[in-house]
Formats: C-alpha cells, sequence, structure tokens
C-alpha cells in the first residue's frame, strides 16, 4: 500500500506528529505545516510512492513496501483530488494492519480543513498529555501516601528486624588458612589497580580484611573500593595513609551491611605515592579450583597455569542489610558485647582427635564431612575429644551445636559438654576444671535431629591458642543404647571487634 | 540527530502488550545504556487493546524520535512481534549489526549492549548470539548461564534467555521465531533454529540482564505445558533431535567416557575412540573438581573407567573397544560400582568371553581388572575418607551397589605387576590430594549456583529425547554410513553370511559393526570385515532373556531395560541388519521409529529357510524395511506367512565378492 526508500523508514516509524500528503504526481507541494511531512505519491490504484524531497536525497534507493502505517500519522492530506476507492483502500488497510483504531482521518481539500483538524487534535493531545501527567502526578502521590500507611512494615516485624541486626556480623569468606601463600605490590595508580572478582554479592556485605606483608615506604595513599560489576558503580571506597598502615589484617568497613542487589562484585585496590615511595605488599594466595576468582593487575600479567592463579588475601564479613559493625565509632571500642563471629575452618575441625579410647566395632568417633563431628557415649565415663585452636586475636567465645543424627534414637537425656582450657590440658584435667577458661553445663540432648546450642564464654578477651574439648555422656550407666550418635557441628568462634585488629577500621562511603 | 538512525548499529527490540507502567520502567534501563557505538530502540505494540500501552509506546517515541521508534500492529503473539521488529530493523537500519530481544517487563543493566556487542565482534563467525546471566526480580532467583556454550546441552536445557543478541548473521541467515509458538519458549526454538544452521552463543557475564519474575508470567504458564512445547520443538528439529545428530555433538564434546590408564597415569576422554583427549591425571581431577563448582557441560565426562592403557589399545585394535565400553556403560546404570577381572589367554585371533565375575582365591588371580564407577560418586567416595567403595551406599536409582564380571580374551598378559587393582586408591588419593590443594572445601562453602554444575552423562540426554537410557557411541565420522549386524550365535555358516553381507555393505560405503547378543565371541577368521565386533553378554549373565510364543513358534525377546539398552545401543546406525533373527526381531519396531533403515535376513547359512524362522520373521514383519531371501521360493512361502511383496527381496545366493553384491526386488 505504501510504499518508501529504505533509509526513510525509522523517520516514518518515529515518533515525532506527521502528516502524509498524498498526491496525484511527484511534484513536491509548497505548502509550509507546522509538523513533518511527507509526500505519498499515487502510482497505481492501491500504492502510493515517498517523494523524497532534496533534502533527504540519498544514495541509495530501494525501496520498501510498508508492512505497517507510519507511526504517530495526524492526518492523510489529500489537497488535489485522489479517487476515493484508493483513499478507501488505504484507510482499511491501515485499519487492518495496526491493530488499532484509525485514529488519522484522510483530510481531502484546501489548507483551511486541514489546519483546522490539527487544531483540534493538538488541542486533544494536550489535554491526553494534561490527563496523563495528572495521572502520574496522583499515582506518585498514591505512592508516597502509602508508604506512610498503607504499606507500613507492621511494629513486630520491625522489632524482629531489630533483634536480628543484633547478632554479630560473621565472617563470611576466608581463604588465608593456607601455608601456600605469597605477596604481591600493590600498583601506584589506578590504572594499575588489582581487581580482585569477590566470590559474593553485596547484598549484606559489611567490609572486608586485606593482609599487609610490607607498608611499603614514603608518602603516600592506598585506595580500595567495591565495585559492582554489572553497573560498574563503585559501592564504596576507602583509603589509607601508607604511614597508617602496620602488617596484618587491614580491616576496610561499610557503615553498614549493605542492602544493594548486584551479584557480581570486584575489589579495586590501588596506590597513590610521591616519587620515590615504596608500595605496600599484600597477601596473595592461591585461587585453587576457581580460577575465575583469581585477581587481575599488571603485576599478574602474563602468568600462569590455572593451578596458580592467585588471588588476594581476603577476609570477607557480612550482616544482616543493616547491620552496623561494632568497633567503627573509637569511643565504642571497649563495648563488651561487640562481636564477630568467625566458623571455624572444616580443616580445622577435621583436625579432632579423641582423648579417651573407645574400641567399638562401629563407627564411634570421627569427622564427618562439613565441619561435624561423631562422638558417641560408651562407657560410665564420657566419651571425649579434642580440637586444637590456634591463636585468634579478639577470642572471646566459642560455640557449637549437639545434635543425635539418627531419627530413630529413642535414648532421652544423652549428655554433651564444652570446655575451653589453655593449650595443652588434657581431658581429665579439663573435666575435673583444671585450667579451664570457659565451659557449659551438661546439656541433655532429648529429642533427635533437634540441635542444641553449647555456648563457652571466656571472662577476657584471649589471643592465645586454646584447646576446645568435646565431652558426651550417657544418662546412666548400662548397656549402650543404640543409635546414640552425637554429632557436634557448627563450630563458631566470636572475636572482640576492638580486639582483633592491630588497625583500626578504614570506614568506607559512597564516592 | 538523525545520524542515530542512519548508523544504528544495535536494535532493541520491545514487543509491547500489556502492563505499560512496567513497560516504562523497561524503556528507561534500554535508554540508558552507554555503550561505543548508536543503538535504536524498536518497540511494536503487538495490537494490545489497552490504551495506556499506546500512550506509553507513543509517549516515549515522541520524547525521543531519534532512538526510538514506534511500531503498532494488530496482535499476532510475540514471536510475531519479534519477528516484525527484526524485518523493520534490517530495513531500516543499513548498519545493523545485531539485534538485542527485551521483554517489555524486564531490565536490563547500563553496559548490557556493549558487552554483547563486544562478545560478538570479538568472537568466530560461527557465533550467532551472545547470551548474559539472568536476575530474575519479583520471585527473585538469579540463574548462572556461564561457561563454554554446549550445544549439547542446549538440546536438553534452555540456559540462553530471551533476553539475548543475536548477530545480524544468523538474521541473514533467515532466522525468525517461530510465529506458531504462543505458549512461551519460542527463544529456544529460535536459538535452535541458528544451532541448526551452524551458528553458536556465548556467553556473556555482568550485563545485568533483570527478568520480571510473576506468578502469572508466561514462562508459568508454560511451565505447565512444558512437555508439549518440547515435543513440538523436537519435531520441528528432526535433524537435531535424532540420536546420529545428538551423538555427533557428545562426540565433539569428548564426554562419554574418561578411561584412566594406571600404568601411564593418564586419562583418555571421548565418546568415540578416534577422537580421544588425553589429559595427565591431575589434569583430569581437576576437571572433574571444577565441573562440580562451575557450569561447563561437557567439559568433563561422568563415567570413570580404570583401564590399562596396554588392554585398551588390544581392546581398540582388535575391534573390541566401543563393544566392552558398552557393556561396562550398561552395567554402570544398574550398579554403583562395577568390577570386570581380565585374563588373557594365547591367540591367533581376536576372541573375547565374558562371564560372570571369578573368585581369586578360587579360580586364581585375574591378569588385570578393569573398574567402572560415576565421577560424582568416585569424588564422593574419595572425600569421605570411607575406605571400601564397594562396602558403600548403592547409588539412588540403581539396583546393586557392586556387580563383578570375568573378561577372557586374546592376547598376552601384561609384562608389568597388575596396578589396576589398586586404581580406585590412586584415584581416590589423586582426588584428596588435588582437592586439597586445588581448595575445594573452600569454594564448597561459597553461596554458587551450582544448578548447571555437573560431569555429562548419557542419561542427561538420552531418556529426555529418545526414552533411551543412552545410545552406544557408532561413531561419528563425517559423511560416513554405518551399519550393524546382529547375530545370536557364533556359528560358522551364520558368520560366514555375515561376513559376506559386511562385504557388500562395505561396498556400498558402510561402516560395518558386528552385533553379538551373547556373551562371547570366538576367534573370528576375517575380522577386518567388521570394524568393531560388539558383544551384548548383560542379557545373558543378569537373567534378562525370556521367551514367548507366537503362533506356536518360539520368540525370544529381553526384559524391558535390556530391550532398551539393545535399542540404545543400535540407534545410532543408519542401517541395522538381523542376520539370524532370534532377539533381534523385537528391536526392530523401536529402531524404524528411530529413522533406522532395518533388514532382516532369511536363510543366510544354509540358503534354506525353515518356516519357523518365517515365522518369527512375520511377527515383526512390519518392523522391517526390507527382508532379503535366497530365492524365489521362500518369497512365495513368505508371502504364504502375511508378509507384503514390498518388503521382500532377492539376495542372489552366491556372493562371493562385494562386486558380486546384487540385491533386487521380488518382482
Amino acid at each position: 500500500m505504501l510504499r518508501a526508500p529504505s533509509y526513510m523508514l525509522s523517520r516514518l516509524h518515529d515518533g515525532n506528529p506527521k502528516i502524509i500528503i498524498l498526491t496525484p504526481d511527484s511534484a513536491q507541494p509548497d505548502y509550509e505545516l507546522p509538523l513533518d511531512q511527507y509526500v505519498f505519491q499515487l502510482v497505481d490504484d492501491n500504492h502510493f510512492i515517498l517523494v523524497p524531497n532534496e533534502e533527504d536525497a540519498h544514495p541509495t534507493q530501494d525501496i520498501h513496501s510498508f508492512d505497517l502505517p507510519p507511526s504517530n500519522v495526524w492526518a492523510f492530506w489529500a489537497p488535489v483530488s485522489i479517487k476515493d476507492t484508493s483513499l478507501d483502500a488505504l484507510k482499511t488497510w491501515c485499519v487492518n494492519t495496526s491493530g488499532k483504531e484509525f485514529d488519522a482521518p484522510i483530510v481531502t481539500g484546501g489548507r483551511q480543513a486541514l489546519m483546522e483538524l490539527l487544531l483540534a487534535r493538538s488541542l486533544r493531545e494536550g489535554r491526553r498529555l494534561g490527563t496523563m501527567n495528572l495521572d502520574l502526578m496522583r499515582d506518585l502521590a498514591a505512592l508516597r501516601e502509602s508508604w506512610l500507611n498503607h504499606v507500613k512494615i507492621p511494629a513486630e516485624i520491625e522489632e524482629l528486624l531489630t533483634n536480628l541486626r543484633l547478632a554479630s556480623p560473621r565472617l563470611i569468606f576466608s581463604n588465608s588458612d593456607t601455608p601456600d601463600r605469597g605477596s604481591i605490590p600493590i600498583g601506584t595508580s589506578y590504572e594499575s589497580r588489582i581487581s580482585q572478582p569477590l566470590p559474593i554479592g553485596a547484598r549484606g556485605l559489611l567490609g572486608f580484611d586485606l593482609d599487609i606483608i610490607d607498608t611499603g615506604a614514603g608518602s603516600g595513599t592506598l585506595f580500595a573500593q567495591v565495585l559492582a560489576r554489572d553497573t560498574d558503580a563503585v559501592l564504596a571506597k576507602g583509603h589509607t595513609a601508607f604511614n597508617a598502615l602496620c602488617p596484618g589484617w587491614l580491616p576496610f568497613r561499610l557503615p553498614s551491611a549493605s542492602a544493594a542487589s548486584s551479584h557480581s562484585l570486584e575489589l579495586q585496590v590501588w596506590a597513590e605515592s610521591e616519587s620515590g615511595a615504596i608500595a605496600p605488599k599484600i597477601a596473595v594466595t592461591p585461587a585453587g579450583l576457581l580460577s575465575k576468582f583469581g585477581f587481575n593487575s599488571q603485576a599478574s600479567a602474563g602468568r600462569r597455569s590455572e593451578m596458580q592463579t592467585q588471588m588476594l588475601a581476603l577476609k570477607l564479613w557480612g550482616g544482616l542489610p543493616g547491620v552496623e559493625m561494632p568497633g567503627l565509632e573509637r569511643e565504642s571500642v571497649y563495648k563488651p558485647l561487640a562481636g564477630l563471629e568467625v566458623p571455624l575452618p572444616d580443616s580445622l575441625v577435621e583436625m579432632v582427635r579423641l582423648t579417651r579410647e573407645m574400641p567399638a566395632s562401629y563407627p564411634v568417633f570421627g569427622y564427618m564431612e562439613r565441619g561435624k563431628v561423631l562422638l558417641r557415649p560408651l562407657k560410665a565415663i564420657p566419651s571425649a575429644a579434642v580440637i586444637r585452636l590456634p591463636a585468634t586475636r579478639g577470642l572471646v567465645e566459642i560455640s557449637c551445636e549437639a545434635f543425635i543424627d539418627d531419627r530413630r534414637c529413642e535414648t532421652r537425656h544423652l549428655g554433651a559438654r564444652v570446655v575451653v582450657t589453655s593449650a595443652g590440658v588434657d581431658a581429665d584435667a579439663a573435666e575435673r576444671g583444671e585450667g579451664v577458661l570457659a565451659a557449659t553445663d551438661w546439656v541433655e540432648l532429648n529429642e533427635p535431629t533437634i540441635p542444641s546450642r553449647l555456648i563457652a564464654r571466656l571472662p577476657d578477651a584471649r589471643n592465645e591458642p586454646v584447646d576446645l574439648h568435646l565431652f558426651t555422656r550417657l544418662p546412666e550407666p548400662g548397656p549402650v543404647p543404640p543409635h546414640g550418635r552425637v554429632v557436634f557441628s557448627r563450630f563458631v568462634a566470636e572475636v572482640h571487634a576492638a580486639s582483633a585488629w592491630n588497625a583500626y577500621p578504614i570506614v568506607m562511603g559512597e564516592p | 540527530m538523525k545520524r542515530i538512525a542512519a548508523d544504528t548499529r544495535v536494535a532493541v527490540i520491545i514487543p509491547a502488550y500489556g502492563q505499560p507502567w512496567l513497560t516504562c520502567e523497561t524503556l528507561h534501563t534500554a535508554l540508558n545504556q552507554i555503550a561505543d557505538f548508536n543503538y535504536s530502540i524498536v518497540i511494536v505494540n503487538d495490537g494490545c487493546p489497552t490504551t495506556e500501552t499506546h500512550d506509553v509506546c507513543q509517549t516515549f517515541a515522541s520524547g525521543f524520535p531519534e532512538q526510538v521508534f514506534y511500531l503498532s500492529r494488530s496482535n499476532g503473539g510475540l514471536s510475531s512481534a519479534r519477528n516484525c521488529g527484526i524485518e523493520f530493523a534490517l530495513a531500516a537500519f543499513s548498519q545493523l549489526e545485531a539485534v538485542y530481544f527485551l521483554d517489555c517487563d524486564n531490565r536490563i543493566g547500563p553496559h548490557l549492549l556493549q558487552r554483547l556487542v563486544d562478545a560478538l565482534r570479538t568472537s568466530g563467525p560461527e557465533i550467532g548470539w551472545a547470551y548474559p546471566d539472568v536476575t530474575k526480580f519479583g520471585f527473585a532467583e538469579a540463574a548462572d548461564t556461564s561457561g563454554p556454550y554446549s550445544p549439547l546441552e542446549h538440546l536438553f536445557r534452555n540456559f540462553c534467555e530471551a533476553g539475548s543478541m543475536a548477530s545480524r548473521r544468523m538474521l541473514d541467515a533467515g532466522i525468525r521465531f517461530d510465529t506458531e509458538m504462543r505458549q512461551g519458549v519460542e527463544d529456544w526454538e529460535f536459538w535452535l533454529q541458528g544451532m541448526e544452521k551452524g551458528f553458536r552463543g556465548v556467553h556473556v557475564a555482568d550485563t545485568g540482564f533483570s527478568y520480571r519474575r510473576r506468578g502469572e508470567s508466561m514462562l508459568v504458564a508454560a511451565e505447565r505445558d512444558f512437555a508439549s512445547i518440547k515435543r513440538y520443538i523436537r519435531h520441528r528439529h528432526p535433524q537435531l533431535y535424532n540420536p546420529r545428530n545428538v551423538l555427533r555433538l557428545e562426540a565433539d564434546a569428548r564426554s562419554r567416557y574418561a578411561v584412566y590408564h594406571p600404568d601411564t597415569d593418564c586419562v583418555s576422554c571421548f565418546t568415540v575412540a578416534n577422537d580421544i583427549e588425553e589429559l595427565t591425571l591431575q589434569e583430569f581431577i581437576m576437571r572433574l573438581l571444577q565441573a562440580g563448582q562451575r557450569p561447563a557441560y561437557g567439559s568433563c565426562p561422568g563415567q570413570l573407567i580404570a583401564m590399562s592403557r596396554s588392554l585398551f589399545n588390544a581392546f581398540q585394535a582388535n575391534g573390541q573397544l566401543q563393544g566392552v565400553l558398552w557393556t561396562l556403560e550398561c552395567a554402570l546404570s544398574r550398579s554403583t560400582f562395577v568390577e570386570c577381572s581380565v585374563r588373557h589367554r594365547v591367540a591367533t585371533r581376536p576372541s573375547i568371553f565374558w562371564t560372570k565375575g571369578i573368585d581369586a582365591q578360587k579360580d586364581g588371580s585375574p591378569d588385570e581388572t578393569i573398574l567402572a564407577i560415576e565421577c560424582t560418586e568416585l569424588v564422593r567416595h574419595a572425600l569421605s575418607g570411607a575406605t571400601d567403595i564397594r562396602g558403600g551406599v548403592t547409588q539412588g536409582g540403581k539396583q546393586h551397589q557392586y556387580l563383578r564380571f570375568h573378561i577372557e580374551c586374546s592376547g598376552a598378559a601384561p609384562d608389568q605387576v597388575d596396578q589396576s587393582r589398586d586404581s580406585l586408591q590412586i584415584l581416590c588419593h589423586g582426588i584428596s590430594e588435588v582437592a586439597g590443594s586445588a581448595r575445594r572445601e573452600l569454594w564448597d562453602g561459597v553461596a554458587l549456583d551450582r544448578y548447571r554444575a555437573q560431569t555429562a552423562l548419557p542419561r542427561h540426554v538420552y531418556p529426555e529425547l529418545f526414552n533411551l537410557p543412552s545410545v552406544l557411541p557408532s561413531g561419528a565420522e563425517p559423511g560416513r554410513r554405518y551399519a550393524a549386524l546382529i547375530l545370536n550365535s557364533t556359528e560358522t555358516g551364520k558368520l560366514n553370511a555375515a561376513e559376506d553381507l559386511a562385504k557388500a555393505l562395505d561396498f556400498e560405503g558402510h561402516i560395518v559393526h558386528l552385533f553379538l547378543f551373547a556373551p562371547a565371541c570366538p576367534e573370528i577368521a576375517a575380522r577386518s570385515s567388521f570394524s568393531q565386533i560388539i558383544t551384548m553378554p548383560l542379557p545373558h549373565l543378569l537373567s534378562g532373556v525370556r521367551s514367548d510364543t507366537y503362533q506356536a513358534g518360539l520368540i525370544s525377546r529381553l526384559e524391558p531395560g535390556h530391550m532398551n539398552e539393545a535399542i540404545g545401543a543400535l540407534a545410532t546406525y543408519d542401517r541395522v541388519v538381523s542376520v539370524d533373527g532370534g532377539l533381534s526381531h523385537s528391536l526392530m519396531g523401536s529402531l524404524r521409529r528411530l529413522k533406522v533403515e532395518t533388514w532382516a535376513l532369511l536363510g543366510c547359512d544354509t540358503g534354506k529357510v525353515t518356516s519357523a524362522e518365517i515365522n518369527a520373521c512375520s511377527a515383526f514383519e512390519q518392523a522391517y524395511s526390507a527382508i532379503i531371501l535366497p530365492d524365489i521360493e521362500t518369497a512365495h512361502l513368505c508371502r504364504a506367512f502375511g508378509i507384503p511383496d514390498a518388503r521382500l527381496r532377492i539376495w542372489s545366493n552366491v556372493i562371493n565378492s562385494a562386486e558380486e553384491f546384487i540385491t533386487a526386488d521380488i518382482s
């Protein structure tokens, strides 16, 4: 029905209001109209072809047949007489193909009639836009009102959230428990930055620690920022002077756990220094299985096999979005309850050792997968095992769960207990209370599979190695009850936030 | 400002129907792209009856007349609307490089177009489309579509969202959305069209594509009738969804078997034995452990077989390898762990005999041992610290924990001490060591999306597509046809007939394999007639053969499990010939449905056909494309049994060389 050179297609389907002028010949009419106009010449009974004006001239002339009418046509205007059958065919084609009511009238005759129609259409369009604007304003007002009233979070939910936010922030990723570590100098410009993909998303991120191996020398500043990779938006940025650095873990903290939703984050680290300064070095560690989490930097460019891929030595901290990191305010560093949860790594729990002989022809003790320890009570005296913990700065509490992992167990009052002692204290001494730093009472496990939490809180923060003794016992001396598989799991240390680092945290902000 | 349309490199095509206020959000994100090229947005109003949709589209088009183009059409469905946008973009934008499909309630990150275009620009000509990860919002969920593109995986799982970018070369190849598909999942069909034309996809990370997941979204509706949609898609793509093509893709991925050679400490990964990827044990274990963490379908075979290199080479040289591996695979589908002792004996010609497992203390130690286990089970065992895998827990869906067999085969015993007995320990030790050094526990503790992270197993593919447990990897040489001749026994006369037929088929250009439904294959004189000899011992060793009577004649059949395996064993051949009837008759109907040409040979050995043979064949005559007879007399007898003329052909009764091979219609 309508045909035009292909290069005109986009203009005929743009959002500008248009007049389509229908003529019986190819002459460009000399009309001054207040909106875009396109002249189509009737070339046979049912076909019109665009007559390009001089300024639209284009070297390619391939002609495209329209499947759909042009967009936002305010009127088809036939200033010179054109057969009614051709105009009717045009109208029918528009109705059939456009999928909506035909809203572009066909005007025949002089310019006056067209201008009247355009005026009416303009007024109508003005009214439509005014109505849309009014609706939009009222929608926004309703939305604001709903925030105040209708969708207000119930008080009990707010209270629940507040309580949840009292939970300690938690170590959610740590790759530092490997002897196979090295170090890398920090690039001294943003262009030579270290870019480290993070294995967690933004939601709940509260901060990270970098392990400073060498504090560098001279005058300069160390920068770190967290970037959302999908939007390239910087979520948080922090910096510190070289001379404020000290060897060990350097904490960077967001003011509160992030509520952002980006799945893919990147940590960027770089330095800026005066000439002659020596950049600090930070610890790196093998990425192992997932080389996609290796860092990129000029220093690592052109490297090496998959197994040799390195990532920064990192500790990532998280919590419920909105949770604040304790100890961020310097005056609050001595708050007694300012703790952070550090799950004991499975590799540490795996080193659990039996401390009393347990002869049996079936499994009674051992490390199970995913940080679980089986310790079955067997005899009149409690079964005992120990996990030796290395020195942990600011250790104030150790907790774990105990449960019976066999649903068939019908025995009640099986007991579990943990005792924290100085390193090297044996099980008998621990049971007698010698060298004990903290201990739980005996906790009776009455329902298989329902875990009980055992919490041993130390009176003071401790920085030396400790032993964690595990004990289980029967309800009473006698035959060994069947299925009494007592399992310890989810070992968590709590460290005192203000004592766990050599350095004050670097508070990161939005750039 | 008109410059944008003239130099548009990418068109974002947004079909609009309903949800006008969500469309505002979609358009907002589409307009916010940061790119070093010009892009345009083409909104296609698919005849939405609500005026708000038109108002929103028109308002954006008016607000951005240089960049947003608006097409209004009568309702034709999502596919049709996208096609309309494609045609418009191709006609209007002469510099177009790609189109991006964005549904009117989804959102995109500001760098999406740039990153997808960069991926297409830097890829080879075979890359037809670039697809993103998906963050589903509303009912939130994330879908990790990362990893190398696997055409094999794409046949049974759609991991390329509609929110992907199709290159100009795909569109120029005539690929469009199927307008008949109005129930959803049309995007999968679109990419499959690309795959059929030789294109492949490429994954692009960090695009910020967000898919709005609503309770009554189209996808949810599609899930309700997903089975029929998948049937439709498979029906539309018979070239993709046939066993031979799937096998070809599997052969390209080399993802069927990982054969560990304890004597060389290497692992051969392959589907067909003439295309092997050799890895060191450490490389293989690394790949195996990675397969459990990140999506890379097909990068690591899911079935591990421990077999010395010398035995592997001997089986390969004797044309027995495929049969041995297939038997182990079938046993592994029933059992967590399969152990097969091997004893060699001196013989001038290749032979192989399968029996049930021997008692080493009573019968003496075997020369070597073959072990088979699924890789994930091996990893689980290796990392659990348990010592004896034979006494472990039976894997879900399997009947046995431990199956034992024994092979007596031709060839000299290995010079060195048998190591394969310890191969499991070597593997477990290696896995444990690599898992430690590669810090598996560290990554295990990270919450990654692992739903596509798996080793490749036939059961991911073939049951879903063909209702078969697996298919035997007959071969994937381009342009070659494969034929299987089936024998139930190895009597000399029958073997001679099979060899004669093999020569004739070879003359026609077939690669010919011999199948023996028997636990043994004696020394075959002219083995060169068959490139592979495949014994099918399990039905006999596991009591899987039954008998039925048909018109007073006794007809053997396989139990359902063995039957499916037998069909799978033959499903990728172009032609299957029953040389001596028996068990093979009952397989032919299923094979014919899989578009395999099926022949029966009557009177193969003596030239005389008994009534019992014809009776048995007549019970299955509909399953055959052709029944080959020795003479006209037999043809008369066949007709008397009700076998139609159209299936009957005469084979000259003396075939001494390929040149003399002829077939002729009885008429």
